[in-house]
């Protein structure tokens, strides 16, 4: 009982700030209504926080050091003792709708926008707007605050030159090319009921031939399949098959392929189709009923600045910060310098049941 | 005698602790998840159990995982029984015990290890498929499956025929040889004939590992579909766990009716081989002719392990192996300097359920042999359900039971130590089986007329006498949780750093050098402890020892 009306009186303050800081320009959260004006008293009143219970805990959807990297870099910042675990965004959802009645973890730290839209929807995430979402565009938070976005990363095809021309293919420069009967067997991707990168780019092929007509999509990759030789589970394992000349071609992001070249991959080049291309949001949001409340609140606040997001740059990854000020990897692709589709991933969120189901009973086991 | 032995207290309280045990740590946590499959919003409702076999697709996958299983389960039995025939009758000396080491390393395959192995020597871009014969072959797909299946579950398949052949009692042989039999036909009407619990435990056990193996579809099955994948990616993928245990119910099924078969072939026929009489001969070679082409597979098959084996290892020295083979150090300093912590945890996880798992099945499968308990059998094939679950199936539910009050002990070691215990109980208990129905009870009824108790014969006769069988499942449990992955994956806590998830995770970020590097140590971890506890329990006990 008093353990709730602290965290409610947390959330309140901590709506509050978010308010505070946003003032005129920013979207309204439904969920901020009712506090309102209990919140605009306190955010006068009171800009600093209840203390925290000095603990937290990420559940990370990043590869290792990515992960690693946020939470040693808060850890030093603010003396808060940090941990850092790693799973893929698929089984961190399901990990999540498995601990709803005692939940492990402070902060879910993705991975694709789509993963926690669909856990805002089983109500396994807490409503908070950091400090500094105002700045962000408002496609690349949620409306209802449960998530607020910190990268952009574009979809992209790792092409092995080597296997390329040890077979006499010329190099594929769109996604009509990679349907063609000639790269049959030498593509990797990976299973869109596993992978966000799979389902972006599914999505992505469905977009590009019409929201209203599937169908069209749909033909498109049952072409594209008969060229694909094993669906895989994680979504930056087709960077490796084409790494390692098991396949010409992956289809994965672009950072996660220039994180693979980095790796010592060297064959790898990156290929945007010239149709235009998919792009993913990465977002971080707080789990509900999750311990150290204050403690997530404030790492969202932190994850929403310049210096949280220049960590990306320090730790070796690719993918584009959402914060006008971080520091941007030059190697990192921009939206403004790849062609991108005109990407709605709301409607691809929304429709992903039937997309992939279809994708499971259709495309995935048909004859090659 | 048996009235003696079913009067005892000490019995009913161990089939009252065994009941207790398996309904709080695989019944109620299975339950968790089951009950979905048969409860709808509206009530009693079969029909996602019933699509899964009236739609093609997902008929086609239990059709595919049966006939891949099927294939497996008798490739690996039979070369896990000419290995073990190789070693206990085929070779002497330092021979046998590289044999017998080559064929255990299998054992300690951390996840993707071997799969991945197989794609760099036999792969498209294979080391020796292209590099060294010119070929391009495509492993992926039924015959790579079958392969890397067979690789690594036959040693399951062979300390099951080792543990037996060496307790055989070499006296049956002698006087069928001494009757003018040749070896052959001892072989085939003599040995194998008093091997059927070893064949039908290993066929069953390694059937039912092959159906639930997650690892190896995932990075080598190319389009054949198995029902372990699909009832993985309903759970992560689609989020749909009643998809998932309606997949794995299709699982489990195949594994239950596997169970009975194997309890009807087998029988009431007596295998007794162990009688407590002195016997005076030891196990003779085999002739050349039978000897010399074991000897060649034998050798041949680890040849292959080892060659796949010393790919993990290269690969943690060099930077990329096969791209840029620079010979490094940094692989090791990156591990240790990150994953000291997932080393520890998973060591003492894996080494606190090991023996609990062991001691587990073989009080199991004295109730089961040793008791004339009504329904005794139910304990038999509800702890097998433990192995034959969906390793994410079986640590969902065990997360689901265990994360509430009155049991909220998610977060906590117990659970890890839960999900190790029932998934790795299973296979002590079949070896445990396999060892009591070759003992003659008459030795435990002679301790008991002179007067010992249910207990006292139990451990100062019976439990002598199948170390052998409890030391091989301790060291299969202890190998298996350090390197099991599909089952804890959602156990994960903030606590408890677990090495495979670990691996997982480099393997994702592209970094094999340093997924290698962990696999490495793993494999030194496991095969270390395995040497050091049969040295500590060396060799055969027969029944005349105990006895002395």
């Amino acid at each position: 009982m008093k353990r709730r009306t602290l965290l409610k009186l947390a959330g309140v303050g901590a709506v509050a700030q978010g308010l505070a800081i946003a003032c005129g320009g920013a979207t309204t959260t439904p969920s901020a209504a009712p506090a309102t004006a209990a919140g605009k008293a306190a955010a006068t009143a009171a800009p600093t926080k209840a203390p925290g219970t000095g603990k937290l805990t990420l559940l990370g959807a990043l590869v290792g050091d990515i992960n690693d990297g946020f939470a040693r870099a808060y850890e030093q910042e603010t003396g808060v003792k940090t941990s850092a675990v790693r799973l893929s965004a698929g089984e961190g959802l399901a990990k999540l709708r498995a601990d709803k009645a005692n939940p492990q973890f402070s902060v879910w730290l993705g991975g694709a926008a789509d993963g926690f839209i669909a856990a805002a929807k089983e109500g396994l995430l807490e409503p908070y707007v950091p400090a500094g979402a105002e700045k962000l565009t408002a496609a690349y938070k949620d409306k209802a605050a449960m998530w607020a976005g910190y990268y952009l990363g574009v979809l992209g095809v790792a092409l092995n030159t080597k296997v390329l021309k040890e077979k006499n293919l010329p190099e594929p420069t769109s996604w009509a090319d990679l349907a063609k009967p000639a790269y049959k067997g030498q593509i990797s991707m990976a299973h869109p009921a596993s992978s966000g990168t799979a389902y972006t780019m599914m999505a992505t092929i469905l977009q590009m031939n019409g929201k209203d007509t599937p169908d069209k999509g749909f033909a498109y990759l049952r072409e594209f399949h008969k060229n694909v030789l094993q669906y895989q589970k994680s979504g930056a394992a087709p960077a490796r098959q084409a790494g390692q000349g098991e396949v010409a071609v992956g289809i994965v992001f672009a950072h996660d392929i220039l994180a693979t070249i980095d790796a010592g991959f060297k064959d790898l080049k990156i290929m945007y189709p010239s149709e235009g291309t998919g792009w993913e949001i990465g977002a971080v949001g707080l789990v509900k009923g999750a311990p150290d409340r204050v403690e997530g609140e404030k790492y969202l606040d932190w994850m929403m600045g310049p210096k949280a997001q220049s960590l990306l740059l320090s730790l070796k990854a690719y993918q584009l910060p959402l914060h006008p000020d971080a520091a941007v990897n030059p190697a990192t692709p921009k939206l403004s310098s790849v062609k991108v589709v005109d990407y709605d991933y709301v409607w691809a969120g929304d429709r992903k049941k039937e997309f992939v189901d279809r994708f499971s009973n259709e495309i995935a086991p048909a004859p090659k | 005698m048996l009235t003696a032995i079913r009067r005892e207290p000490a019995v009913a309280l161990l089939a009252l602790g065994a009941t207790a045990g398996i309904a709080f740590a695989l019944v109620y946590p299975l339950s968790q998840v089951l009950i979905e499959a048969v409860i709808g919003e509206t009530g009693f409702d079969v029909s996602p159990v019933v699509r899964v076999i009236t739609q093609p697709v997902p008929q086609r996958v239990v059709v595919g995982t049966l006939v891949l299983g099927i294939t497996t389960a008798a490739a690996s039995t039979l070369l896990g029984f000419a290995v073990a025939l190789t070693t206990a009758r085929a070779t002497r000396g330092t021979l046998r015990s590289f044999l017998h080491y080559a064929a255990l390393l299998p054992l300690i395959a951390p996840p993707f290890a071997l799969a991945l192995s197989t794609i760099f020597l036999f792969g498209r871009q294979g080391m020796i498929t292209k590099g060294l014969l010119g070929l391009e072959i495509s492993p992926y797909g039924f015959g790579g499956l079958v392969f890397v299946q067979t690789i690594t579950f036959f040693p399951v398949a062979y300390i099951v025929f080792d543990a037996l052949l060496r307790q055989l009692d070499p006296a049956l042989e002698e006087a069928a040889y001494n009757l003018g039999a040749s070896r052959g036909r001892i072989l085939r009407t003599v040995t194998v004939p008093l091997l059927r619990p070893a064949f039908a435990g290993a066929f069953l056990i390694v059937f039912v590992e092959a159906l639930a193996d997650l690892g190896n579809p995932l990075i080598i099955g190319g389009d054949y579909d198995v029902l372990a994948t699909s009832t993985y990616l309903a759970i992560v993928g689609e989020f749909d766990t009643r998809k998932a245990v309606a997949l794995a119910v299709w699982l489990m099924a195949p594994s239950i009716v596997a169970y009975f078969a194997q309890q009807l072939w087998v029988g009431e026929r007596s295998v007794v081989t162990v009688t407590g009489r002195p016997s005076t001969g030891t196990a003779r070679k085999l002739e050349a002719g039978i000897r010399i082409p074991l000897i060649g597979l034998s050798l041949g098959v680890a040849a292959l392990i080892l060659l796949l084996y010393a790919m993990i290892f290269v690969g943690a020295f060099t930077k990329l192996l096969g791209i840029d083979n620079t010979i490094t150090l940094e692989n090791y300093q990156y591990v240790f300097r990150i994953g000291g912590k997932a080393m520890g945890d998973t060591t003492l996880l894996s080494a606190v359920a090991a023996p609990i798992a062991s001691i587990a099945g073989l009080l199991i499968a004295y109730l089961v042999i040793r008791t004339r308990l009504r329904g005794r059998s139910a304990f038999d094939y509800v702890t097998m359900l433990g192995a034959a679950a969906p390793g994410i199936v079986l640590g969902l539910g065990v997360l689901l039971a265990f994360n509430h009050p009155p049991l909220a002990l998610s977060g906590t070691a117990v659970v890890f130590i839960i999900a190790f215990v029932i998934r790795t109980a299973p296979v002590a208990l079949r070896a445990s089986v396999a060892a009591l129905m070759q003992i003659d009870p008459s030795i435990e009824h002679a301790s008991a007329n002179l007067g010992a108790g249910a207990v006292d014969t139990f451990r100062r006769v019976t439990l002598p006498l199948v170390t052998v069988a409890v030391v091989s499942s301790t060291l299969f449990s202890f190998a298996r949780n350090m390197t099991t992955l599909s089952t804890i994956a959602l156990l994960l806590t903030p606590d408890w750093r677990i090495m495979t998830l670990q691996i997982l995770n480099e393997i994702e970020a592209q970094r094999l050098g340093s997924g290698a590097a962990y696999s490495t140590i793993l494999i030194i971890t496991v095969f270390f402890s395995i040497v050091v506890l049969q040295r500590l329990f060396r060799g055969p006990r027969t029944a005349t020892e105990v006895a002395t």
